[in-house]
């Protein structure tokens, strides 16, 4: 057993290149003279007119050296039949992208770090098996049936079984190593329990009845969480197996063996950095992007699970690569010089797509389209739990929201800051949502200040001061400053939000803008400093259930009630001034709906549910919405396939990895 | 000379320890710490952080104690020799350094190399020279390398190599050729990457270096010493290489110290456009995201370089220069 950290990339380098694992490399270097100019390696791609047969020409090497085990030996009984999205492929190439650093792990996720018990359709209609074989919910709702694939092997040939998931279990309730117990085995303050039945079957059992447990399962990292810790690997880095486990982790630099194995096999990218960890994944580590100096690479699993409707095993693909450009300046040059298969990150900026759309035939590749599950570029959020009184009174009071609402020239938002792309919208759920409702998404969207100051007027707002601002009720302003992170999640906040302080200035409301680093701006909002913040409309498409962070106080990312989320979740405050104010009884009607949803077994009746929510927060407008963009987009190269057309763009989707990145392939005359 | 050296060494205590206690409280200043940063983070990904994982998390990176404990913390493990660990890269900062530091020196030693070859006899020529076509030539190149912010320079430069030689070059080699073992085309695929680099980052340095030493030179050639030289008869090349020119150095040496650093950590924010895996860029990603043991080692080690290479260049200089030399005496 090896008990080394994930070692150095230099390291590694030297490893892959004398290691002798990788016969086609070392033997072409072997061949190599001085003064010849030709880097090695094969050229990308295989000739679609010969038969392709059960496994990559790659591993039936191995297969024949004796280095490895048959193919279907290395298949579960009963392996996950992938359909094509286009066409069967071939064997062979390399899927080209990039990242931009260590920090960028979202992007592995969503290429080939998507492999949970559960897994979405790629248009985000239903989760469907991956992992699991079966998956069972009880009448009640309380009780999850889950059977792994017999034969199912980790990526070095070790079995999968119900003894991985009950080491995963103790892992993930054990809060000397994970602080708190995981979300996703908890449920209204209760732990689950774990029966394990057989080999590969086993039971998850709530306290009560859990609506979303399925769902959660088909998400990235919460799903995988119960199939993520190869015992047979990890269990060695306990000190009830490993003694000298404390010795090891401050020889590795670490104070704690906690620290340590968390670096080992516990934590989000512990995946793309440590290369002894067995994984599920289609592609493995073979540079980790720890440490990386201008790349990641990943290699075919020889074990994994999947295969084509001609029974030949996934992924097609030998090798993903993703060079590191922390610039994105750089990586649109990179993107528009055709230098990538399938990228959908940092460099796809709306300002950047006429240069992007422009250089499609030269650099050969064509524009793909995600649909925006945002129903918002920019939601403003005024605190509704603000710590002064008399603020608080304000904000809370929604005629001022409607007012301020009505006050808004969004169309000059789209005209001036997006491009003149995108519309004006509420923070609703968009169309093509199942939970779509046009009034809620246009309501009080004129641009309309005689109305807005009339409605200021008629709520009593209207004395003014000497410079023509409006006073409330005990002489103070009214007046908002506006918390921006700035840089944030998309462009042009600031710009947009001077244009709305000016028209907000025409109505007698002051507005200052506060713009400031994203570590700030948490600070500040966690202790309900801010007047307003801005932030992007999450939760508009088939998320809106799963994110209705400004629908109401759902989480810390509903801005303007962030505290009574965190009250909500069971959270306590050290110190009583932190103990937030009553929250409006709308809202609290809110969460108990959501309390009642979660415990729901029935689809159907749990969108009920939801759009009760949903009514309260049409009802109430907590927040502002101004601009909508119906969606960004993506660059496929033309040698690059089954990639598909238009899909939905979301954290949550964890786009483009529904398109299952198991099943494109190369080919180089297309 | 020994006593010199000596008192010199003694001073850097007091200086590093103060230095130390500027850093700490610098990389403290903004609100919020690196849990903050990562805790953002995860939920930005859409993940649950429960209040109580928050805390746990600043327990385990010891960020709740109190501002002066962490920092005696600190700085008794730096004169241990441990530089720390990263929050963000859960690796030790003496690691990451290590990791990075071949490809920062050679990146910087090459450009180094290169601001010398280049400023020397342009300076000089542009002095010996002065107010002819190449030395207007020089004047205004250096100038505008000077203007030219680098990372403007970068950009440019990048866009031109993807419009006439069709490639983008960034990072230190082309994919293909990274893990190749070195022929010819590895070497050349090196010198289709290294050029800008090195021209980005040397710019300013030639255009500054240029300036200095022609003014410098300009100054002595007028002295009444070389006009006596001259007309005893002493052949011009050999006067201004022997006399001028010596004196004319002294000005780069007092600063050839701040290189020290300089090859540590490079320019930050070319590193950061053309991608290069040098120190440069960790540093920044520290600083942005509070992982405070990794951006307060490397500024730690950045001050000790300065604080060595400031007394390297005095005793260069005393070593050039005897007039320097016996004002000590």
């Amino acid at each position: 057993m090896n008990h080394q950290r994930p070692t150095s990339p230099l390291l590694s380098r030297r490893r892959l290149l004398y290691g002798g694992g990788l016969v086609v490399v070392s033997a072409a270097a072997s061949g190599c003279g001085f003064f010849e100019t030709d880097p090695g390696g094969e050229g990308d791609g295989a000739d679609p007119s010969v038969d392709k047969g059960p496994e990559a020409p790659m591993l039936a090497e191995q297969v024949d050296a004796g280095d490895l085990p048959p193919v279907d030996e290395r298949l579960p009984v009963n392996p996950l039949v992938v359909e094509p999205t286009e066409r069967i492929g071939t064997y062979g190439g390399t899927w080209r992208t990039a990242v931009t650093g260590e920090g960028d792990g979202p992007w592995m996720h969503r290429t080939i770090g998507y492999e949970s018990l559960l897994r979405w359709t790629r248009d985000w209609d239903e989760p469907i098996l991956n992992v699991a074989e079966s998956f069972e919910v009880s009448d009640d709702g309380r009780e999850f049936t889950i059977r792994l694939r017999e034969g199912h092997r980790w990526s070095d040939g070790e079995p999968l079984t119900t003894e991985d998931v009950q080491f995963a279990f103790d892992i993930l309730t054990n809060r000397d190593i994970n602080q708190s117990v995981h979300s996703m085995l908890q449920h209204e303050g209760e732990i689950a329990e774990l029966d394990i039945l057989d080999d590969y079957t086993f039971v998850v059992r709530f306290a009560s009845p859990h609506g979303l447990w399925r769902i959660n399962n088909a998400n990235v990292v919460d799903g995988d969480r119960l199939i993520s810790f190869p015992k047979h690997y990890l269990e060695n880095f306990l000190p009830e197996n490993n003694p000298d486990i404390e010795d090891e982790a401050r020889e590795a630099g670490f104070e704690s063996w906690q620290e340590y194995f968390n670096s080992i096999g516990n934590g989000f990218s512990v995946t793309w950095n440590n290369l002894d960890l067995p994984t599920l994944n289609p592609f493995i580590v073979v540079e980790p992007l720890q440490g990386a100096t201008d790349r990641a690479l990943f290699r075919r699993n020889p074990y994994y699970f999947k295969v084509d409707p001609d029974g030949s095993q996934l992924p097609y693909l030998d090798e993903v690569r993703y060079d590191i450009i922390a610039d994105e300046e750089a990586m649109l040059l990179r993107a528009t010089n055709g230098e990538f298969d399938l990228h959908t990150r940092h460099f796809n900026t709306l300002e950047n797509r006429p240069v992007v759309a422009e250089n499609q035939e030269d650099g050969n590749y064509r524009i793909l389209e995600l649909d925006s599950t945002w129903h918002n570029q920019m939601t403003i959020m005024l605190n509704l739990h603000h710590r002064d009184e008399a603020v608080r009174e304000l904000y809370q009071d929604r005629n001022f929201r409607i007012a301020l609402s009505h006050a808004i020239d969004r169309q000059r938002l789209v005209d001036a800051v997006w491009n003149r792309q995108g519309e004006p919208y509420q923070a609703a759920p968009v169309p093509g949502s199942e939970f779509y409702d046009e009034e809620f998404a246009t309501q009080y969207l004129e641009h309309d200040p005689d109305l807005a100051n009339e409605i200021l007027d008629d709520a009593g707002y209207d004395e003014r001061d000497g410079d023509g601002y409006r006073l409330r009720a005990d002489g103070g302003r009214l007046s908002v400053r506006v918390s921006i992170a700035d840089p944030g999640p998309v462009d042009g906040w600031v710009q947009a939000m001077e244009l709305v302080a000016d028209d907000w200035e025409q109505i007698g409301v002051e507005c200052t803008l506060d713009p400031k680093p994203r570590e700030a701006f948490e600070t500040e909002k966690s202790e309900r400093d801010h007047d307003a913040t801005v932030w992007v409309g999450e939760g508009g498409h088939n998320d809106a259930l799963i994110l209705p962070r400004q629908y109401f106080a759902f989480d810390f990312e509903s801005h303007f009630g962030n505290s009574w989320a965190t009250v909500w979740e069971g959270g306590e405050f050290d110190d009583p001034d932190d103990v937030p104010p009553p929250m409006p009884e709308p809202m609290a009607e809110q969460q108990r709906l959501y309390d009642e949803l979660t415990a729901e077994p029935d689809e159907a009746a749990r969108n009920e549910i939801f759009q009760e929510i949903l009514e309260i927060a049409k009802e109430q407008f907590w927040c502002i919405g101004t601009v909508r963009l119906e969606g960004t987009y993506g660059i496929v190269h033309d040698r690059f396939q089954n990639v598909g057309g238009p899909m939905p763009e979301s954290s949550v989707l964890n786009t483009p990895a529904p398109a299952n990145a198991e099943q494109f392939f190369v080919d180089e005359d297309a | 000379m020994l006593k010199f050296v000596g008192r010199r060494t003694l001073y850097m205590v007091p200086t590093l320890l103060a230095i130390s206690v500027v850093i700490f409280v610098v990389i403290n200043l903004p609100p919020g710490d690196y849990v903050t940063s990562l805790v953002a983070e995860l939920r930005g990904q859409g993940q649950v952080v429960s209040m109580e994982r928050e805390r746990g998390l600043r327990e385990l990176y010891g960020l709740n104690r109190p501002l002066w404990e962490q920092y005696v913390a600190w700085v008794s493990d730096l004169l241990r020799g441990d530089l720390g660990r990263s929050f963000d890269l859960q690796q030790p900062v003496a690691e990451v350094i290590r990791e990075r530091l071949p490809i920062t020196v050679a990146l910087a030693g090459v450009t180094l190399l290169f601001t010398w070859i280049v400023a020397f006899p342009i300076g000089v020529y542009a002095a010996v020279k002065q107010y002819s076509i190449g030395d207007y030539l020089a004047t205004t190149f250096g100038f505008l390398g000077l203007a030219i912010p680098n990372f403007l320079l970068a950009l440019l430069l990048m866009t031109v190599s993807v419009q006439y030689f069709g490639y983008v070059p960034e990072g230190l080699c082309s994919p293909e050729y990274c893990d190749a073992s070195w022929n010819l085309g590895k070497v050349l695929d090196a010198l289709k990457h290294w050029w800008l680099p090195v021209i980005v980052i040397g710019t300013a340095g030639t255009a500054g270096l240029i300036r200095i030493l022609r003014a410098n030179l300009l100054d002595e050639l007028r002295k009444p010493y070389v006009v006596a030289a001259r007309a005893r008869g002493v052949p011009k090349r050999r006067l201004v290489a022997r006399y001028p020119l010596r004196v004319a150095m002294n000005p780069f040496v007092s600063t050839v110290g701040w290189v020290l650093p300089l090859l540590l950590a490079g320019d930050v924010i070319v590193a950061q456009i053309l991608s290069l895996p040098t120190l440069g860029r960790v540093f920044l990603t520290s600083l942005q995201q509070q992982d405070m043991y990794l951006a307060g080692s490397i500024l730690m080690i950045y001050s000790l370089l300065t604080v060595i290479g400031t007394m390297i260049s005095d005793l260069l200089l005393a070593w050039l220069d005897p007039r320097v030399r016996l004002g000590y005496q």
